[in-house]
């Protein structure tokens, strides 16, 4: 092969080769633009952020699920706003996540979960405990209305 | 693009200044996606990761105490994101332990390269442990992340960056003798 006897290439041009090369055959997403883009829109969620006191998924030991078939991973979450609390226990499987949550004090009240695509609503008890069964397993976020709404942060699960 | 110039586009984009966050987006899609192919994402997981970075970085923009430091930010915020995704998939035991000879799972498709050096490159790349394919991943992010986001991407002190450069470029170098 010829180019094993050509002078070793600099670090440079060693990297300019890899460059072009990445740019050939690995480019970014078209997709991955557009949705960089119109991530500004989402700014103007109009609610307190909570702050996340706890991630089980944050440590080194993640609580893994039960369940026999594949990996299936419950993922504890609580946020603080001033007095008010929110905990989620989010359920992944495959590309579905199923959200258990209770809010303190409790408060019958609407809690919106958004994702970029759209989003779903429905109501804590008067024990503050909901429930969403089907979200999709894309970034999401909890609204939870009430005299002075909270938001959480976004959740990748 | 000097720190001054990347701190004027956060303050902008806070503002909803959709030409500044556009700017703010070439300045750091690239290294996104290259922090997450360094970790082996790929398809909706990397989406994922990329998606959620921007989303992040929109409800930070307000709290962003030094703006000028927003590539590190968004480096250390794509890094621990894709390792919980490993993590939450039990594939970063795979990741780290495997030693990485698992030529074709870099990413790049060699299908799209039509010169033989290339895809001798493309091979002496993909025979280098992760750790390397990450260093040498994010001097291929277009354009070119600092010194500082790069520590911050791979979780490095900053005067570290430049040896593990030169080391990594080394085995490649070898690898293509």
């Amino acid at each position: 092969m010829t180019h094993t006897s050509a002078p070793l290439p600099t670090d440079d041009a060693l990297v300019d080769e890899l460059r072009r090369v990445r740019a050939l055959a690995d480019p970014v997403p078209e997709a991955w633009l557009r949705a960089a883009l119109a991530s500004l829109g989402w700014q103007d969620i109009d609610a307190e952020p909570a702050a996340l006191a706890y991630d089980s998924m944050s440590g080194r030991d993640p609580r893994l699920g039960g369940g026999s078939t594949g990996p299936q991973v419950v993922r504890e979450l609580r946020y603080a706003a001033g007095a008010a609390g929110l905990s989620l226990e989010v359920d992944v499987n495959s590309d579905r996540l199923r959200v258990v949550g209770d809010i303190s004090p409790a408060a019958a009240v609407e809690v919106v979960a958004v994702w970029p695509e759209g989003q779903v609503a429905t109501t804590a008890d008067d024990r503050g405990a909901f429930r969403l069964d089907d979200l999709p397993r894309r970034p999401v976020c909890f609204v939870v209305a009430g005299e002075s709404p909270v938001k959480t942060g976004w959740i990748l699960s | 693009m000097d720190a001054g110039a990347v701190a004027d586009l956060v303050t902008r984009s806070r503002e909803g200044d959709e030409r500044a966050w556009a700017d703010l987006v070439h300045r750091y899609l690239g290294m996104v996606h290259a922090i997450c192919r360094g970790y082996r994402l790929s398809g909706a997981d990397a989406a994922d990761v990329n998606q959620v970075v921007w989303l992040r970085l929109v409800e930070h923009l307000h709290r962003i105490r030094t703006p000028d430091a927003v590539g590190g930010w968004i480096a250390a915020t794509a890094r621990n994101e894709c390792l919980r995704v490993l993590r939450a998939s039990d594939r970063s035991l795979a990741v780290d332990e495997r030693g990485g000879l698992d030529g074709p799972d870099t990413g790049i498709d060699a299908g799209l390269l039509v010169y033989e050096r290339d895809r001798a490159l493309l091979g002496a790349f993909a025979r280098l442990d992760h750790r390397c394919q990450r260093v040498l991943r994010l001097l291929m992010a277009e354009p070119r992340p600092s010194d500082v986001e790069i520590a911050a991407a791979l979780d490095l002190p900053v005067g570290a960056v430049r040896s593990a450069q030169a080391r990594c470029l080394d085995e490649l170098r070898r690898g293509l003798a």
